[in-house]
């Protein structure tokens, strides 16, 4: 069973990407500072964390990273307001040995952030995306599990 | 004149983000600038044409690490502009709420934000990895915390049950236990900061300050009172804009504050210690004393023993509310809009922070604005950075571009209260 944590803020337009695809798939919303996202897990867990992204590329592409194989890009991941983002948080986790079994990152990127409630068509249809892909996931991620290394629960 | 752009690597470890600017020639500094390019009041025009009661929620989005702060400075405004008065009850429950959030916010920034600096580390993480027991022990009292938040607030970041004139609903007593017992189970290690971070390697520096802060007659003020200023001020929430005035200056698309008799000044945990220290707790009180601190700090990067003991100050009166908890019935006021202004403010953990709105009789917001501790503070960024330069002409623009970003980093501002992207720029011609 997959968690998936959606990071972001509500009110910044498309910074609220990674809360919308954990609220349709019935994930964690996790708005605010990233230090907590250490405790959001246990762990022998399988985790997706969704965040917007803000790296240049065209709104709309979504990026998938290995958490586990290698440092996230901190400069991509730089969507949220605050400097204490996902990448540090999981740098934290992975210097206090509190990583999950699996940590994934989907990273959405974003055309605006400036306050508002609504996401840009690029990011809708982002995440529309995403949320299918995860839905579908169970199976893929099975298949993705059987070739990671994982302690036996 | 050529510009030369060093670098362009974003200032780390501030919450969002900002840019210095330094202009140096034959070794002086002729300029300093710290640009904040804030999407321009685009929260303060988003609140046009919502509904007074909106405010606790929009506002909460404004800063991620201070939600509970943009709450309470909401409700304190839009209840003056309705004319209402909370009860004792709800008022110490908006007091035990702000605790949680004191905690969670000072010890972000003691632990992941200052301490690496002061400590020789580039990243929090790297910090981790040799002192995994503190920043283990550091988080747990984060969590206790965000614990306090989420009782009360019914969810740990953005509380959905704050409400104008109080909370949609009172938690039950046994609701607040599991927050007492974090509380309790970190209050050691929240005592032994105070000494252990003033025992870290501080510059040796001193700075004159004019400091702004609430103060309130018995209390720590936290949650209201009335501004004082180094200078002697005593003022009520609406006498803030005839005394503070906001300037734009050109490199920065928020705003200069200044006094209008004392001129550029300093919010936060150094304002509130210089003129409210006597209000401290008697184990904080004690914790800075043993700890050898000054009644008066005029080192900013000293800023950390300061918030450590009001980390201290905010556990220990978290328990003792606590313990005394009853909760107000009913949770809240009743609040009928009604046209007018309103103006409010509280102690967020980085300052002061005001707030003012202007309603019709339906309740519908007409204006709006919002001044962050943060903007008030960078003036006197600016200043520190300044020194800072002026001290330290002679080195590379690596190690430069360090020091500036510690005595940024050591005021703990939030900029993504007023700004969206920072970088350090040295030109020396």
């Amino acid at each position: 069973m997959t968690l998936v944590i959606g990071v972001g803020n509500r009110w910044r337009g498309d910074d609220a990407a990674g809360l919308v695809v954990a609220r349709r798939l019935g994930g964690l919303e996790h708005e605010g500072d990233a230090t907590t996202l250490v405790d959001a897990w246990r762990a022998g867990d399988d985790v997706v964390i969704v965040d917007a992204a803000s790296s240049g590329a065209p709104p709309g592409t979504v990026r998938r990273f290995d958490a586990l194989a290698a440092p996230l890009p901190a400069a991509h991941l730089r969507s949220s307001t605050h400097a204490f983002g996902v990448p540090d948080a999981v740098e934290l986790a992975r210097a206090l040995g509190r990583l999950p079994a699996t940590l994934r990152v989907i990273a959405i990127e974003g055309a605006g952030f400036t306050a508002g409630d609504r996401l840009s068509d690029a990011v809708a249809g982002a995440v529309d995306a995403v949320v299918a892909e995860l839905a579908r996931g169970a199976a893929a991620h099975a298949r993705d599990a059987s070739t990671t290394s994982r302690n036996a629960p | 004149m050529r510009e030369r752009l060093l670098g362009g690597a974003a200032l780390a470890r501030v919450e969002g983000e900002g840019a210095v600017h330094v202009r140096l020639r034959d070794g002086r500094v002729e300029d300093v600038r710290l640009r904040i390019f804030e999407p321009p009041r685009f929260f303060e025009a988003f609140l046009r044409g919502r509904r007074f009661d909106e405010v606790p929620d929009i506002t909460a989005r404004i800063c991620g690490i201070c939600p509970v702060a943009y709450q309470m400075s909401a409700c304190a405004a839009m209840e003056d502009a309705c004319g209402v008065q909370v009860g004792d009850e709800i008022r110490r429950l908006r007091r035990l709420l702000y605790c949680g959030e004191w905690i969670e916010s000072h010890v972000l920034h003691v632990f992941f934000l200052h301490a690496p600096d002061l400590l020789g580390y580039d990243s929090a993480f790297d910090m981790a990895r040799d002192h995994r027991g503190l920043v283990e022990r550091a988080l747990a009292l984060k969590k206790a915390g965000n614990a306090l938040v989420r009782a009360i607030g019914g969810r740990e970041i953005h509380p959905i049950n704050v409400r104008v004139g109080g909370f949609h609903r009172a938690p039950r007593p046994a609701e607040l236990a599991d927050a007492a017992r974090q509380l309790a189970g970190a209050r050691a290690f929240a005592h032994e900061m105070v000494g252990w971070t003033a025992s870290l390697p501080f510059p040796d520096v001193e700075e004159d300050f004019t400091f702004v802060a609430l103060r309130e007659p018995d209390a720590y003020a936290i949650e209201g009172g009335r501004m004082a200023s180094s200078g002697g001020l005593d003022l009520a929430p609406r006498e803030f804009d005839a005394h503070v005035v906001e300037e734009h200056v050109p490199h920065s698309t928020a705003l200069h504050a200044r006094l209008r008799d004392e001129g550029r000044y300093a919010v936060g945990p150094l304002a509130r210690y210089a003129l409210g220290g006597a209000g401290l707790g008697p184990g904080a009180a004690r914790a800075a004393r043993d700890a050898g601190l000054e009644p008066l700090v005029r080192n900013p990067f000293r800023s950390i023993v300061v918030r450590c003991a009001e980390v201290l100050h905010a556990v220990d009166e978290a328990l003792q509310l606590i313990a005394a908890y009853a909760p107000p019935d009913p949770p809240a006021v009743d609040v009928v809009p009604r046209a007018g202004v309103g103006c409010g403010w509280t102690e967020a953990p980085r300052g002061l922070l005001w707030h003012r709105y202007e309603i019709d009789a339906q309740g519908t917001i007409r204006d709006a604005r919002i001044v962050p501790p943060t903007s008030q503070n960078q003036a006197r960024i600016e200043e520190s950075v300044r020194r800072t330069v002026e001290r330290h002409v002679a080195l590379g623009d690596d190690e430069l571009r360090d020091r500036c970003e510690h005595a940024v980093r050591s005021y703990d501002p939030c900029i993504s209260c007023a700004t969206h992207f920072l970088r350090l720029e040295v030109d020396r011609g």
